[in-house]
């Protein structure tokens, strides 16, 4: 009898490495019942139901038999399967039930220490039951708790990377508190050899918040050969995307895509690089693949609603792949921030604001919501409350220079200059240590905000500089003219001043600032440029008139009416000698705003949000535990400024995903 | 300027550089390099002999630079490669032929693809921009591509890994993509052509470049640049296109000397000199030889045009047309001799037509905008021909005639204050042409500044009144001013002025000389110059009231004072009025302000009433 018993249980165990979990779940049933349910049967037993997704079955069969109070494999075992089956509070029940005192290990809990064969002893079972744990609590959506859970987890067994990635990947920590954990890690004391370690924490640190980094990237020599691993190489890429090096960026992805077409932690990165290079014939393409594939992935139906984000005039596709991708599984920020994107893109404010709110949530140690629901408010002109949230965003992430950046714009509009100086110097020499020099054209607006705040503080000669700095950035820039143009007005210097507003108009021929100003320049370069026609045969003693050069004030406040070129009516002489006193301050809005939010993007106004939103929560209580580790951050500065439609109409995807 | 003494170069050892010089710029695709060697190396005759190592080494870095050759440093297989994607290159197909040459490390096959990665970028651009025209449009800057490669080439630069080649390809994208929007960019590319010619001194489209980047004659002597013969060709260029006629000739005189008689592009660029100097027939000359020579050339027709258009030479100009049909209708210079064509013909319509074709062929060429503005000025579109008249100062800040041009709108549209900007940009480029002088100064009247206008007649009388209109204008000025020793001053110096250049007599401005010289003079008691002038006066029927009045007054005075001798009256009377007068009011009169719609082909006419004959041909 017992040689059959044996004989059994070796089959069922063989079937389940050979992946046959139907005979393997039958030939354990008839185990387990042979030797009237022993432990080690029904552990496999529940396993093999496991297997088969049977989860409550699984879980009736242990708590039946209270062996989930004798062991902690079982009890492990139970909760997982309630967590599997989506009842969180069973599953929490389970595993901290019997006492209501978290702070008590949960191993001490267990009664039972004899250890039983073909099962894993308590011991090992520690961290699982600490990063379930976590899972469960940040299913429910309690994420401190959850995060602690993880965290010990980590400090029972260092290599579990699960809980690692769940902390860093889901952004339950601040940059500062990463830093933190890494540190207080007892890796020496887990990692047997100081190489391990070494490699270990390098491994860890290539995961931590990249964007306020500089882009230092050294592999350890005793690993020299992971130089080549995919995970490291998106590592790389990542931070190349985070300088804002796109290209480079891309050109790692496209190569770690061609030896693993579906690298998961690499895909989101793919396509956050797509958009960002607006390469849309190549998203189409790999959003079909992945939607054909992985219909059940979030990151397919999210490469959808990217593609159509990048389609100006559709917006309402994007949304709707983008929840979708929400649905799938609810704690995917990224698709939560191309969300709030799509709304702000179209003026929607609030419901833009709504989503960048749910990321908040989702992305507790991730400050780019915060700084969007800033930049939200600061387009409506809610300049205090933009203020409040860029400074959490800069608390999260002290060392960000588009956080500090749109302190500088916040600061700006208050009339602080001495402190938005401060601001953008700050970013500036932050992103100078990034690269030695900047030739991203990203950082144009922050140089030009350093010239508007400059030429409002009458430092003509550093505006200028900025202002020039930014053209090479953004050559052909009409801002980047006329504010040229406008700083040359302030110096008197006219001639250059007209030059430079023509080349604004040239590009942008509508700006009423611009051809206000002009016929104001040229105005005044007719009255106060003296004809300098030296060695005139003068038979006479000419008195050249001293022409005093009085500045006026242009109104620019009011609404450009049409333009008047040699008309004087609305021209006021102004006796002192600060120039352009009102036009500086007047003119403002347009010279500054208009290149501020391209930093990061543009928006608009509301809805019934909160309905949707409550409809949404609902809905999707459920969260899958095993998604594929996602960057959040990806989605980053990704819909700056004007999105150019490229693609033909019959490039849509309607016809093709049709789900 | 520390002159190099041509001679001093051994011809034969030219002769050799331009042919090794040559296979160098074929196989990197350098189309308009080679070209040009080639022509050069063509007239020039004689047997080459390999320059010592001293000079090579010198001018080339390496004694042994002609040794190696260049094709045999790549590998079989990479020279296959090569091969193909230079196929490719040729035929076109640039993204093909850059993908093609796959990741080459240096030497020509790098440059290929990068240069072919540019062209496709260029064309890409232009084709998806075309008809339109805007700056915007025309923007290279903001072209993804282009920014990409000046990216990679900036750290190619960075880490000291380019030849003369790579750098002449840095140089333009600099050029190119940033407009030269600042100084420091623009220094940036003079000094990165510089490098390169300084590393290879044979590749002339970098020398072309460089020298479209000087703005003035200063700017020469800051460059750093070998001392090698090519350097003559790029400073009589460079003269040419400052329109610093003299030193460009004596310049291309020199090199003629060294063995260059028959060069073709000497002649040509000897004929541009000589039409900015507005030697119309010596240029003509030049340009026909070469014509004779090569006849089926395109490269400069359309100057040839420009001349004939201004010497009024239609059948000339007619037939240029039609052979230049033949040959390619669709190229830039044969649009544009079309245009001028046509434009004589006063068939405006038709003109502006051929320009806009140009200039869907090239946006960048500078002279169709520029008589594409001329144009639209004669049909009265002001909006577009001040839109093509920017568009060419956008391309060349050194083009006079189209500042001028936009000054002459902007007065039509009565937008003085902008008007006077422009003339004032003409002026500045042309000091010394009495042309932008007198529009500054009647600008400065229309804008009441009479004090700045007299300064601008005056400086105009300094150095040359061309269309002689300065003298009457101060008059006029001090005759509102009641200065009436002045306003007769400068009448007379008029009338004394028109006789000696034997303008037709008798425009409005003639005969408010005279009459006003006569009532001066009498006021004065000069009877005699009185007299002369109501005689003067009496010649025009406007006047001749006035005038026989002024000169029985002259009598009746003179009666009194002393024994009248008034037999001369009756005489001088009586002789015959020119029966031409009509004709000369019409070309006189477009001078003044208010009828100055009629555009100056400024470069094309030494003076304001040849153009006009031209048109009403």
């Amino acid at each position: 009898m017992e040689g059959v018993l044996e004989r059994i249980r070796n089959v069922s165990a063989g079937c389940i490495s050979k992946f046959q979990y139907e005979s393997a779940l039958f030939w354990a049933d008839k185990a387990a019942s042979l030797s009237q349910y022993e432990a080690c049967d029904v552990y496999h037993l529940a396993q093999c139901m496991f297997h088969m997704k049977q989860y409550d079955r699984a879980a009736l069969l242990i708590i039946r038999r209270q062996l989930h109070l004798k062991h902690s494999v079982f009890r492990y075992l139970a909760a997982k399967c309630y967590a599997e089956a989506k009842q969180w509070q069973a599953a929490l029940d389970l595993l901290e039930g019997c006492q209501k005192d978290p702070n008590i290990s949960l191993s001490k809990k267990l009664p039972s220490t004899e250890s039983v064969n073909g099962i894993p002893d308590d011991k090992e079972m520690l961290t699982s039951l600490h990063l379930l744990r976590g899972n469960i609590y940040e299913a429910m959506e309690v994420r401190e708790i959850a995060a602690e859970c993880y965290k010990d987890a980590l400090k029972a067994d260092i290599f579990c990377y699960e809980a690692f990635e769940r902390l860093i990947g889901h952004h339950m920590l601040r940059a500062d508190e990463e830093k933190e954990l890494l540190e207080s890690l007892p890796m020496s004391d887990l990692c047997k050899g100081v190489e391990e370690e070494e490699l270990v924490r390098f491994l860890y640190k290539t995961k931590l918040k990249k964007y306020d980094k500089p882009g230092e990237f050294e592999v350890p020599d005793s690993a020299d050969n992971l130089h080549e691993n995919l995970d490291v190489a998106t590592s790389l890429a990542e931070r190349h995307y985070y300088n804002c090096e796109f290209r480079t960026s891309y050109k790692i992805t496209e190569g770690i895509l061609k030896s693993d077409p579906y690298h998961p932690s690499c895909l989101p990165l793919h396509v956050a690089l797509l958009v960002e290079l607006k390469e849309t014939n190549k998203l189409f393409y790999l959003a079909h693949q992945l939607v054909g594939k992985y219909p059940d992935l979030p990151i397919s139906w999210y490469a959808v609603g990217c593609y159509y984000l990048l389609q100006p005039k559709k917006q309402e596709l994007a949304r709707r792949y983008l929840l979708k991708t929400t649905l799938l599984n609810r704690m995917y920020g990224p698709a939560w921030l191309a969300y709030g994107h799509s709304f702000a893109s179209q003026n929607e404010h609030d419901q833009a604001m709504a989503a960048y709110f749910t990321a908040s949530q989702l992305m507790r140690g991730c400050h780019l919501p915060f700084l969007y629901i800033g930049l939200e408010y600061s387009v409506t002109n809610n300049t205090k409350l933009a203020e409040k949230f860029f400074s959490s965003a800069l608390e999260i992430s002290q060392d960000d220079p588009h956080a500090l950046h749109e302190m500088g714009v916040a600061a700006y509009t208050n009339k602080d200059l001495q402190s938005a100086l401060k601001y953008f110097n700050k970013a500036l020499e932050l992103i100078r240590i990034l690269g030695e020099e900047i030739h991203i054209e990203e950082w144009g607006p922050l140089l030009n905000n350093l010239g508007h705040t400059h030429r409002k503080l009458k430092n003509y000669d550093q505006a200028l500089d900025y202002h020039r700095q930014a053209l090479i950035l953004m050559p052909h820039s009409a801002e980047t003219y006329s504010a040229i143009g406008f700083v040359y007005a302030y110096m008197g210097n006219y001639l250059e001043s007209i030059e430079y507003l023509h080349k604004s108009l040239g590009l942008r021929r509508d700006d009423a600032f611009t051809s206000n100003l002009l016929d104001y320049v040229v105005e005044q370069f007719a009255d106060a440029d003296k004809p300098i026609y030296g060695d005139i045969e003068s038979e006479e003693a000419y008195p050249i008139p001293t022409m005093d050069i009085n500045f006026k004030i242009d109104d620019y406040s009011t609404p450009p009416s049409s333009v008047k070129p040699s008309g004087g009516s609305d021209i006021t002489p102004e006796d002192d000698s600060k120039p352009f006193g009102d036009v500086a301050t007047l003119s403002t809005p347009v010279s500054g705003v208009t290149t501020i939010p391209t930093i990061a993007e543009g928006r608009g106004v509301m809805m019934a949000w909160s309905e949707s939103n409550s409809t949404l929560s609902d809905a999707h209580t459920s969260t899958s535990t095993t998604q594929t580790p996602h960057t959040a951050r990806m989605q980053t500065k990704s819909f700056t400024g004007d999105m150019v439609f490229s693609t033909d109409d019959d490039m849509d995807l309607d016809d093709s995903i049709n789900s | 300027m520390g002159k190099i003494d041509v001679r001093k170069y051994d011809k034969h050892t030219i002769k050799y550089e331009i042919k090794s010089a040559i296979s160098k710029c074929s196989c990197r695709g350098l189309k308009e390099s080679t070209k040009w060697l080639a022509e050069l190396s063509f007239t020039l005759d004689i047997e080459a002999v390999k320059p010592s190592p001293d000079y090579t080494a010198t001018y080339y870095g390496t004694p042994d630079f002609f040794d190696h050759q260049e094709s045999s440093q790549l590998k079989e297989q990479d020279f296959d490669r090569y091969t193909l994607a230079k196929s490719y290159y040729d035929v076109g197909e640039y993204d093909r032929a850059a993908y093609m040459v796959g990741n080459a490390e240096s030497g020509p096959s790098l440059f290929l693809k990068l240069y072919s990665q540019y062209l496709s970028a260029i064309r890409k651009q232009q084709l998806e921009n075309l008809g339109n025209h805007g700056t915007k449009e025309r923007a290279l800057g903001r072209n993804e591509t282009l920014r990409a490669l000046s990216v990679e080439l900036s750290q190619m630069v960075k880490t000291d890994n380019v030849d003369s080649f790579l750098l002449y390809l840095y140089g333009i994208l600099l050029k190119k993509t940033s407009q030269m929007s600042t100084s420091a960019q623009h220094n940036e590319a003079v000094v990165v052509l510089c490098r390169s010619v300084q590393l290879f001194p044979m590749n002339w489209e970098a020398w072309r470049e460089l020298s479209s980047l000087v703005t003035d004659q200063q700017s020469i002597f800051a460059m750093e640049l070998p001392n090698h013969w090519m350097k003559e060709f790029f400073l009589a260029q460079t003269h040419v296109d400052l329109i610093n006629a003299d030193e460009a000739l004596g310049i291309y005189d020199n090199l003629k000397k060294t063995g260059f008689m028959k060069s073709w592009h000497i002649k040509t660029q000897e004929a541009i000199a000589h039409h900015n100097r507005r030697v119309f027939d010596e240029a003509i000359q030049l340009l026909e030889e070469v014509r004779e020579q090569d006849p089926y050339r395109l490269d400069h027709m359309d100057i040839l045009s420009n001349m004939y258009y201004v010497k009024g030479r239609r059948s000339d100009l007619a037939h240029l047309a039609h052979h230049c049909t033949q040959i390619d209708k669709y190229r830039v210079e044969t649009c544009c001799v079309i245009g001028n064509y046509y434009s004589i013909r006063s068939n405006h319509e038709k003109a502006v037509l051929y320009f806009q074709r140009a200039l869907k062929l090239n946006p960048n060429y500078l002279s169709a905008w520029t008589l594409m503005g001329h144009e639209y000025t004669e049909v009265k579109n002001t909006s577009a021909a001040i839109q093509a008249y920017r568009n060419a100062v956008d391309l060349n800040q050194r083009d006079y005639r189209a500042w001028y041009g936009l000054g002459q709108t902007y007065e039509l549209l009565k937008m003085y204050s902008y008007a006077l900007y422009y003339y004032k940009q003409a002026h500045r480029l042309r000091p010394f042409d009495s042309r932008m002088l007198m529009a500054v100064g009647e600008t400065y009247e229309i804008l009441e500044r009479s004090e700045e206008a007299k300064m601008c007649y005056r400086k105009a009388l300094a150095v040359g009144d061309i269309e002689g209109m300065a003298n009457i204008k101060l008059a006029k000025l001090y005759k509102q001013e009641s200065l009436n020793d002045w306003a007769a001053h400068y009448y007379e110096r008029f009338a004394q002025q028109a006789e000696e250049r034997g303008v037709v007599e008798g425009t409005k401005s003639h005969t408010e000389a005279f009459l006003f010289l006569a009532r001066h003079h009498l006021q004065h008691n000069s009877y005699d110059s009185a007299v002369y002038y109501g005689h003067k006066c009496c010649e025009y029927p406007e006047v001749r009231e006035q005038g026989n009045a002024v000169l029985q007054q002259i009598s009746q005075m003179r009666g009194k004072c002393c024994a009248a001798d008034n037999s001369l009256a009756p005489i001088l009377r009586m002789q015959p009025i020119p029966g031409h007068v009509n004709d000369s009011v019409n070309t006189m009169d477009t001078t003044s302000p208010a009828g100055n719609v009629v555009p100056l082909k400024l470069t094309f006419s030494p003076g304001q009433a040849e153009s006009d004959t031209s048109n009403i041909m």
